[in-house]
């Protein structure tokens, strides 16, 4: 068996051994068009930073724009990343080696990203360490940022120690080829890690603990998000269930941009033979139950409001079905239903078919930030007056969407960059899946 | 032949005039053009006075026009409140609020002269709009003042009004046998706290009550009042006594709470809590990290 597990590894090595080693000119092009977009970006930031917040659609009272709804969106896809994984890894399941990786990476990188957002939508970054020198820890901005820093430092203890086989392995690669300081990097990062018996037992021990760690630290921090939003007292924000709404849509979208960085990813390293058909289905079937929860907590959250028919939550629902009316549509009806469709329907499941119902899901959770956050600061309790009607309504600029596209493009970056580091599947997962499998099924012959 | 066009005239006619039925039956909202100006909607004015206690005048008045779809406040329109027995003096104009109500106070050293039968006219004056009638309404009432006092019997506290008109040559005159009704203002309203009727010296006394709340000092105010009086119309007068339980209205306010500086004390263990969870089970993680280190150092060498 364990000669299996050799042929595996060769196997595996022998798929991403050449990416790691060798860049081809494909991988500088692609690396190059997202680099000039995250150059853009850098020139939105500049212009808004030289001539202020004027730059952007945000006014008095809409002051939180599309910088916010990818904040959250990044947020949530960074959650899902972290819950996939973790679970996957605690109830050791027997599919999860082609996928782990990537739900780590997605976590960390949007991880980086999404508080980014919070920097360009703020004013005055000067007074930004006045929150850590003068913290009210009755505010939610306080607890945001205890628990998104706490988040990011659990995501990225996780990530090592499941890259730690990996580097141990890459470490030990002589004959592949790693130039010098390569080769430097990965000893330092393995960690004088061999596989003995007592490493093992110190590694599987501190994963397990993380792993149930940034479940539950996943929760509190897109709850946290979610109570800034519902402690607030404006109308479709004062809920008490924008908690729990706010972790299953967000477990929605992560599975959503998995399922499409799978494909992407068994697309660009030919995975075929790794990343199956029961890899999409089993992500997908995750991203019907997940559907149906989003749909359950969307309704029941719209029809509260609507039946209550308090002045402006009445004005909000009326605003949403008119000014919004196709964002709302796609976000709460197309956005739920194809992909449960697609993944419930035996015939329509197919890869390219859950790949773009993941993207559907995907766009609609992105509107859905949208609806929640700008027609509510569109409708506030107290009446807007004498203010210019441009000032009302809120329309992105091509600085909020130039930062928006920069961030997709640092994703994508910081996702090659770590393919350049490190297999894009872990081999280690994969092996020890092996192993284990070996262990269970056949005691008898061994 | 002849036969089918009379038919067709007979349906013609019926077609039109069912058509013209509909078109101004009034459910439809369409009516035959009327000749001449749209006409006025009647407006009504409802005058309340009454004579406080420092002897000034407040004046209330509700504009409202009733019609066959019931009673409508008018709102936004002004009124002039005047005085004098042919209304002549004007003193003030104001503009009804969103409830159709004008309210002016007529300081008593801005009186009308009395008429020689001693009574006070004071009134309102509505001129009118494109839509609504003129109206006007006014309330002649004689003077009469009461003086409120208070006495202490054993340890029985009682309030006493004195009710009196004063004649031509400055003598009190008492007023008898008059319901007279005495209140402590409240947040929203008045409280009675007792009432009955002027005795022969025009004087009424009621026990004030215990347990009463009053301010901090535990002063209030006590309010003896003659109410729609035919001749007198609403007067009343006043005194302040403390005799009321001391009461704090305002809640003091904690050393912790969610707009205070320092957090409430179970929100702070509750983050301890979750911090301790949190960082302890990574400094686990960074811990164990440690010692594969330290495991890996061993086996090299």
């Amino acid at each position: 068996m364990e000669n299996n597990n050799n042929a595996l590894e060769k196997n595996l090595w022998k798929v991403f051994l050449p990416d790691l080693v060798k860049t081809s000119r494909t991988w500088y092009l692609v690396f190059a068009i997202l680099f000039l977009l995250f150059l853009f970006g850098l020139f939105c930031l500049y212009t808004q930073i030289t001539q202020g917040h004027i730059v952007t659609g945000m006014r008095d009272n809409v002051v939180w724009g599309m910088y916010i709804v990818n904040f959250i969106f990044f947020m949530g896809v960074s959650y899902a990343g972290a819950l996939i994984s973790g679970v996957l890894h605690l109830f050791r399941s027997d599919w999860r080696g082609s996928v782990v990786r990537m739900a780590e990476l997605i976590t960390v990188i949007s991880l980086l990203i999404g508080p980014c957002f919070i920097m360009f939508c703020i004013g005055r970054l000067e007074r930004l360490p006045f929150l850590a020198m003068y913290p009210r820890i009755q505010s939610p901005i306080t607890w945001d940022v205890i628990a998104i820093s706490s988040d990011i430092i659990g995501c990225f203890i996780f990530l090592y120690l499941s890259f730690l086989e990996d580097f141990a392995r890459l470490r030990d690669m002589k004959q592949a080829g790693f130039s010098k300081w390569r080769t430097k990097i990965y000893r330092i990062l393995a960690l004088n890690y061999h596989g003995s018996p007592e490493q093992r037992k110190h590694l599987k021990w501190a994963r397990d603990v993380m792993a149930a760690m940034i479940i539950a630290i996943a929760i509190i921090v897109y709850s946290v998000l979610a109570w800034i939003f519902g402690v607030t007292l404006q109308p479709g924000w004062h809920s008490t269930i924008f908690g729990p709404y706010f972790v299953i849509a967000a477990i929605y979208s992560g599975t959503g941009v998995l399922i499409i960085l799978m494909w992407i990813f068994r697309k660009i390293y030919h995975l075929e033979e790794y990343i199956t058909k029961r890899h999409f289905v089993n992500v997908g079937v995750l991203l019907l139950i997940i559907a149906a929860f989003y749909g359950y907590f969307t309704f029941s959250d719209y029809l509260t409001k609507w039946y209550g028919s308090v002045k402006m939550d009445k004005v909000l629902i009326d605003k949403l079905f008119t000014e919004f009316y196709t964002m709302f549509i796609l976000s709460n009806y197309v956005g739920i239903l194809v992909p449960m469709l697609v993944v419930g329907i035996k015939k329509l499941r197919t890869i390219p078919n859950i790949t773009i119902a993941a993207f559907i899901a995907v766009l609609g959770l992105w509107f859905n930030r949208y609806l929640i956050v700008v027609p509510t600061l569109e409708t506030p309790y107290l009446p807007i007056q004498d203010i210019r009607p441009a000032w009302i309504h809120y329309t992105p600029t091509w600085v909020e969407l130039g930062l928006t596209l920069a961030s997709l493009a640092t994703f994508g970056l910081l996702i090659m960059l770590a393919a350049k580091l490190v297999p894009i599947v872990s081999v280690s997962e994969m092996v020890e899946i092996e192993e284990n499998v070996s262990v269970e099924v056949k005691p008898e012959i061994r | 032949m002849e036969r089918s066009c009379n038919i067709l005239k007979r349906v013609f006619l019926f077609t039109t005039l069912v058509c013209l039925a509909f078109f101004f039956h009034p459910f439809t909202g369409l009516s035959l053009p009327q000749g001449g100006a749209p006409e006025k909607k009647p407006a009504a004015l409802a005058l309340t006075r009454v004579k406080m206690s420092n002897g000034d005048h407040q004046m209330k008045v509700v504009l409202s026009s009733t019609s066959e779809n019931g009673r409508t406040l008018l709102a936004g329109l002004p009124v002039t409140f005047v005085g004098g027995k042919d209304l002549s003096v004007k003193y003030s104009e104001q503009k009804t609020n969103a409830r159709g109500v004008a309210m002016f106070t007529i300081p008593k050293d801005k009186l009308p002269a009395k008429d020689p039968d001693g009574t006070i006219t004071l009134g309102v004056k509505f001129d009118g709009n494109k839509e609504y009638e003129p109206a006007e309404e006014q309330a002649g009432v004689k003077d009469l003042t009461i003086e409120v006092t208070t006495e202490v019997a054993d340890t029985v506290r009682s309030v006493k009004a004195f009710a009196f008109e004063v004649d031509e040559k400055g003598a009190k005159v008492p007023l008898k046998a008059t319901d007279i009704a005495f209140y402590v203002p409240r947040m929203f309203s008045y409280l009675k706290i007792g009432e009955g009727s002027l005795d022969s010296s025009g004087v009424c006394v009621v026990e004030f009550p215990k347990n009463l709340p009053g301010d901090s000092a535990g002063k209030v105010t006590v309010i003896a009042r003659i109410e729609d009086n035919d001749i007198f119309g609403n007067v009343e007068g006043s005194t302040r006594v403390d005799w009321a339980v001391p009461t704090q209205h305002f809640v003091k306010e904690s050393y912790r709470a969610l707009w205070s500086q320092i957090a409430p004390t179970w929100m702070i263990i509750t983050l301890i809590i979750l911090l301790t969870g949190v960082w302890g089970h990574y400094t686990y993680a960074v811990v164990k990290l440690f010692q594969i280190r330290k495991e890996g150092k061993n086996l090299s060498s």
